[in-house]
C-alpha cells in the first residue's frame, strides 16, 4: 500500500510535483502515466526516501520509507536500470544488496533465474544490453521478496518477448496480493498491463481511474461501413448521435450503442457491412487528458480534469 | 518463473533489515568486487612494506657514514619510508569507495537498500577499516622487521631496532592511524563533494595547501593554529623525536588527527541526511 498525500517537490526553479495525492492498493497493477517531466520519477524517488518532499508525504504501509525496519523486504524498487557500477559483475551487485537483509548467494541465484539471467551472473554489468540491465534491475527489486514493487519504465529496451514476460510477471506479483506501481510512457502497453491508472501532468494529478473506465470514456465510438453513408448520417443525427469520418470510408458514430444503431439501420432499411465497437486508444484518452498540461509555456490555469 | 518467494519470507519482521554488520558486509562485497579498489590497496601495501627495507639496504651498502641513522626514531622513519605514498594511495581508495557510486547513480540503489544515511556512511567506514587495518598493520610489521634485519647486518654501527622498544610499537599504531585517517577523510570528502576529482584535490589541498595558507596568516595566529592543522597533527603523530621542539606530542597529535576524521565523517553524514540522492 502506497499513500501519497499532498506531495509537493520543488527543485531550485522547477516545481516537479505539485500537491499530488493518490494511493496505490495491493492486488492490482497500477500504471503511472504522464509525459516526460510530469513528475513520475520524482514521485517514485520520494516514495523510496531518496528525495525529501518540500511538503506533504509519501507513506509505504503507513510509514515513511526511511523509518522502515526492513526496507528491501517492504519495497522492491527499480528506479533506473543504470544504477549499477558497470565494472561489477551481476552477482557481486546483487550479493552486495542481498547482504543488507542477511540473504546470500542462494537468493541471488533464485532471482537471476527468475529474470532469465542465470548464466550471466559472472559477467560485468557494463557489457549488458539495456534489456539485460532492466532484468537485472528487476532481479534486485525482487531480492527481498517485497510486498510493494515500484518499477520506473521497466519495459524500456526490452524485446517483445521481454515485454510479454514483464507483463505476466507484474500480473503475477499483483495476484499474489502485492502492491505494484509501474511507470511507463508506452501507453498501449499499460492498457494491456495495468488494472488502474494514475495519470499526471506537470506534477499534478490528471486522472486516477480504472483502465477499463478510461478506455470506455466519452470518445469511444462505433465504426460502421455502409454503402449509403448520407442516409445513415441523417438517421443517426435524428436519433441524437453524432458522426465522424473514419479511415477508409468508415463512419465513426458517437452517442449510440451498437444495439441502438443496428435497430436504427433496420428501421431505415440501410445496408450495414461492418459494425464494430471501438474503444478509444489509451493514447487518445491520454492526449485528451493531458493536452492542458503538456505545454509548459502557454497556460498557467490551475484547472484539472479528474475522471473516475 | 513463479517461485518468487521461496527462501525468504514475506514478512518484514524486525531484525530482517540492515544492521551495522550487514551494511558493512554489503560494502565489503562492493569494495572487493572492483579491481581498481583492490589494485590501490595492494599497491599501497607494497609501497609500505618494500620501500623502507629498500631504503635501509641503500643506507647499509653506502660506504659513507650514515649520519641520519643516529637514533632509533631515525631508523623507524627509514623503515616507514613508504608511509606517505601509501597514505596517498589509500586516501584515493577512500575517495573512490564513495564517489564511484555517484556517476553511475548506484548510490540510489545503495540508499534504497540502506535508507538511513548514518548507517550507509558508517557501513562504508567499517568496511574500509576491515580491509585497511589488517593490511596496514601487516605491511608495517613487515617493513619494520625487514628493516631491523637489514640494519643488524650492517658493518658499521647502526642503532638497534628492536621490538622491545615502545617507540616501535607506537610507530606501528601511528602508521595505522595515519593511513586509515587519509582513507576515511577521503571517504568524508567523497560524500561531501560527490566527485572523485574534486574530493581527491580537496584531500591534497587539506594536507598540502592549507599549511601554506596558514603560513600567510599573521604570526600570532599562525603559531596558535599551526599544531592543529591536519598535516601537522599527522606528522607530529608520526614523529618520534625525543623532545619535539615545536608542535604537539605524538599522543595529543593523534587525538587531533582523530578529531579531524570524526568531524569530517559527521559533516558527511549531515550532508547526506539533508540532500536528495
Amino acid at each position: 500500500m502506497i499513500e501519497v498525500q499532498r506531495l509537493t517537490k520543488q527543485f531550485k526553479d522547477t516545481l516537479a510535483v505539485d500537491d499530488l495525492t493518490f494511493s496505490v492498493t495491493p492486488g492490482l497493477v497500477t500504471g503511472f502515466l504522464g509525459p516526460n517531466g510530469a513528475g513520475k520519477s520524482t514521485t517514485m524517488r520520494v516514495i523510496v526516501g531518496l528525495d525529501r518532499p518540500t511538503s506533504g508525504e509519501a507513506l509505504v504501509d503507513g510509514k515513511s520509507y526511511r523509518t522502515l525496519d526492513a526496507p528491501l523486504r517492504s519495497v522492491g524498487a527499480m528506479l533506473d536500470a543504470g544504477q549499477v557500477h558497470p565494472r561489477r559483475t551481476a552477482s557481486a551487485h546483487l550479493l552486495s544488496l542481498a547482504a543488507t537483509i542477511g540473504a546470500g548467494q542462494g537468493r541471488v541465484r533464485e532471482v537471476l533465474e527468475l529474470v532469465g539471467l542465470p548464466d550471466q551472473a559472472r559477467r560485468r554489468v557494463g557489457t549488458f544490453s539495456l534489456g539485460m540491465r532492466q532484468r537485472l534491475g528487476i532481479a534486485a527489486a525482487l531480492l527481498g521478496d517485497p510486498s510493494t514493487i515500484i518499477l520506473d519504465e521497466p519495459m524500456n529496451g526490452l524485446d517483445p518477448d521481454g515485454i510479454i514476460w514483464v507483463r505476466s510477471l507484474l500480473r503475477h506479483l499483483a495476484r499474489e496480493g502485492r502492491t505494484v506501481l509501474v511507470s511507463s510512457h508506452l501507453m498501449g502497453e499499460m492498457a494491456q498491463t495495468a488494472d488502474h491508472l494514475i495519470v499526471v501532468g506537470r506534477g499534478r494529478l490528471v486522472a486516477d481511474v480504472a483502465t477499463h473506465d478510461l478506455l470506455q470514456g466519452p470518445s469511444s465510438a462505433l465504426r460502421v461501413r455502409t454503402p449509403d453513408p448520407l442516409r445513415l448520417t441523417d438517421a443517426v443525427t435524428g436519433a441524437g448521435g453524432t458522426t465522424d469520418a473514419g479511415d477508409e470510408g468508415a463512419l465513426l458514430i458517437h452517442g449510440l450503442t451498437a444495439g441502438d444503431l443496428a435497430r436504427l439501420a433496420l428501421a431505415h432499411r440501410i445496408e450495414i457491412h461492418e459494425l464494430v465497437e471501438q474503444d478509444r486508444s489509451l493514447e487518445e484518452a491520454f492526449l485528451e487528458l493531458t493536452n492542458h498540461t503538456t505545454d509548459f509555456r502557454a497556460q498557467t490555469s490551475p484547472e484539472r480534469t479528474v475522471l473516475s | 518463473m513463479t517461485t518468487i518467494h521461496s527462501a525468504s519470507t514475506r514478512s518484514s519482521a524486525p531484525g530482517s533489515g540492515p544492521t551495522l554488520s550487514r551494511a558493512t558486509h554489503s560494502e565489503l562485497i562492493k569494495l572487493r568486487s572492483l579491481r581498481a579498489h583492490v589494485v590501490l590497496l595492494g599497491t599501497g601495501a607494497l609501497f609500505l612494506l618494500a620501500l623502507g627495507p629498500i631504503q635501509a639496504i641503500g643506507q647499509v651498502l653506502s660506504k659513507a657514514e650514515p649520519e641520519p641513522l643516529g637514533t632509533v626514531s631515525a631508523a623507524i622513519s627509514v623503515a616507514l619510508t613508504g608511509g606517505t605514498t601509501t597514505a596517498l594511495l589509500v586516501g584515493v581508495l577512500g575517495v573512490l569507495s564513495v564517489t564511484s557510486e555517484f556517476p553511475t547513480a548506484l548510490i540510489r540503489t545503495t540508499l534504497w537498500a540502506v535508507p538511513r544515511r548514518g548507517l550507509a556512511v558508517t557501513g562504508k567506514v567499517a568496511a574500509l577499516l576491515t580491509l585497511l587495518v589488517p593490511t596496514i598493520v601487516l605491511s608495517t610489521v613487515i617493513a619494520l622487521e625487514a628493516t631491523r634485519q637489514v640494519l643488524a647486518r650492517a658493518d658499521h654501527p647502526m642503532p638497534e631496532l628492536s621490538w622491545s622498544q615502545p617507540s616501535v610499537w607506537w610507530s606501528l599504531l601511528a602508521m595505522m592511524l595515519f593511513a586509515t585517517g587519509w582513507a576515511l577523510l577521503g571517504q568524508a570528502l567523497g560524500w561531501l563533494l560527490r566527485s572523485a576529482v574534486g574530493a581527491a584535490f580537496a584531500l591534497l589541498g587539506l594536507m598540502f595547501a592549507l599549511p601554506l595558507v596558514v603560513l600567510a596568516l599573521p604570526s600570532g595566529v599562525e603559531h596558535r593554529v599551526w599544531p592543529y592543522l591536519l598535516s601537522e597533527a599527522g606528522s607530529s603523530m608520526m614523529r618520534l623525536q625525543e623532545g619535539n621542539p615545536a608542535g604537539l606530542a605524538p599522543g595529543p597529535a593523534a587525538l587531533v588527527w582523530l578529531g579531524w576524521i570524526v568531524v569530517g565523517l559527521l559533516l558527511a553524514t549531515w550532508a547526506m541526511k539533508r540532500r536528495d540522492a
